[in-house]
């Protein structure tokens, strides 16, 4: 009994000075984030345990933006961010508008920031892929993408556009 | 008493009695409601992007096994959106043991994979949250050392300081952030579009607003970690927190995000104020 008391004893040990190693690993990231590039070990805790910061100044600071126009019988409809409108568009429902315009995001995300040539070819095909499954172009002849970045550099208001993309839609 | 000799009685307790059981149990349903509700209003969009997007989910000696899921929800969405469902239904309703926590973390772990081109933050959170959990199992027989019982207890205070880290590194950025501390932050949100629920009243959009919105968000996310081992500022707290991820859910439109936070947030209410809480309602029952 008193040999199973000692070995439960350690253990106990063990998982109290395990809290404390993870409690002092959660603070240095959080008081310096820049040292989880050290060790693998900081990396993880960066990823996983110290979630965040969320709403950085960076992210927050500006946004990618899909305007969309379409060419129905030759002629050009004004480019319109149909994914902020759709989630300001109280008729149609606010979480998959929410979703799709997360999804449309990451997207477009991936085409700016794709390295490889054929990496950027095959978000590009997905953006296309997705608008096509929209019932709002079904009409269209083509369709013209353009994604604008809005937000402040350096403390000044702008927009800057990232790539233009122009495809037949049939 | 030394050192050695208190923390020789922590542990011995820490063997003997799982702490706040009740609360424990109210978190652990909540979040399994959660990801119940997560993966209800992800359905519909999920099979949209699933038919657009194609994913590459690692495929190695390990991650070819666990992330098995996530490869099929590639491929029938409705068929693992399907089966998840009945999954978490289940776990919802029956007593749980290690091998339903293993998968209900397995299965948050897919989800985190499977989501991530709609996904936030709160998708980690709730990962890591299910993964803690698989030790929140409280042991069957009441008396005697357990080393079950120091697990449980080890893995509930991993899911507090979970929260309290997450807080801390989100305040720590903030302070340091000039945009933040003069409350500009949301001045630049609505330059840049896209970030704010187009419905939130123009009324509170302004300077001063902003301001005290960016000043109560720093507030609560530094002091958070710092004061909710008081007793005595417990309560405020975890109303204050609360109230915090609703205004963000209505502000800012992200109601998965802010879901999970009040879910975590629940695991600081001690058994005593739920009996509290409810106490009143049972007597009038």
């Amino acid at each position: 009994m008193r040999d199973r008391r000692t070995i439960f004893s350690v253990f106990g040990t063990l998982i109290c000075l395990a809290i404390a190693v993870h409690v002092l690993l959660a603070l240095i990231i959080i008081i310096s984030p820049e040292t989880s590039r050290v060790s693998p070990a900081l990396k993880f805790y960066r990823r996983f345990v110290v979630l965040g910061p969320f709403f950085q100044q960076p992210r927050i600071g500006s946004k990618s933006h899909l305007m969309v126009s379409q060419q129905v019988n030759g002629t050009w409809s004004v480019p319109t961010d149909y994914a902020c409108e759709d989630v300001a568009n109280p008729h149609l429902s606010k979480n998959l508008a929410l979703q799709r315009r997360a999804f449309e995001v990451f997207l477009t995300e991936s085409v700016n920031h794709s390295r490889r040539e054929a990496d950027r070819t095959r978000a590009l095909n997905e953006l296309k892929m997705y608008l096509r499954t929209q019932e709002r172009f079904r009409n269209a002849d083509s369709i013209n993408m353009v994604s604008i970045r809005r937000g402040f550099s350096d403390g000044v208001a702008g927009v800057d556009t990232v790539f233009q993309f122009r495809f037949r839609n049939r | 008493m030394n050192v050695q000799q208190k923390v020789g009685a922590v542990v011995e307790a820490a063997l003997r009695r799982p702490l706040q059981p009740l609360s424990t149990l109210v978190f652990y349903r909540a979040l399994t409601a959660a990801v119940l509700l997560r993966v209800l209003l992800a359905w519909r969009s999920q099979a949209m992007i699933a038919g657009v997007h194609e994913f590459r989910i690692p495929d190695g000696r390990i991650s070819g096994p666990l992330l098995w899921p996530a490869r099929f929800a590639a491929h029938h969405p409705h068929a693992f959106f399907l089966a998840v469902v009945v999954f978490l239904l289940v776990h919802l309703f029956l007593r749980c043991n290690y091998i339903t926590a293993i998968l209900f973390s397995l299965l948050a772990f897919n989800l985190l994979i499977f989501t991530i081109p709609s996904g936030d933050g709160g998708d980690v959170l709730t990962f890591m949250l299910s993964l803690w959990a698989i030790f929140l199992i409280p042991a069957k027989s009441k008396s005697g050392l357990r080393p079950q019982t120091l697990l449980y207890n080890a893995a509930r205070i991993g899911c507090m300081l979970q929260f309290v880290f997450l807080y801390a590194a989100s305040g720590a950025d903030k302070i340091k952030s000039n945009v933040w501390t003069t409350g500009k932050a949301f001045d630049y949100m609505r330059y840049a579009g896209g970030m704010l629920n187009p419905d939130f009243p123009s009324f509170l959009a302004t300077p001063l607003w902003d301001f005290a919105f960016s000043w109560s968000a720093i507030l609560l996310e530094t002091l958070f970690g710092v004061l909710i081992w008081f007793r005595s500022c417990q309560p405020t707290l975890i109303f204050m927190a609360i109230a915090f991820h609703l205004g963000i859910w209505w502000m800012m439109d992200l109601g998965d995000f802010s879901r999970i936070m009040i879910v975590a947030v629940l695991i600081f209410i001690r058994d005593d104020q739920y009996a509290g809480m409810f106490r009143p309602a049972l007597l009038s029952a």
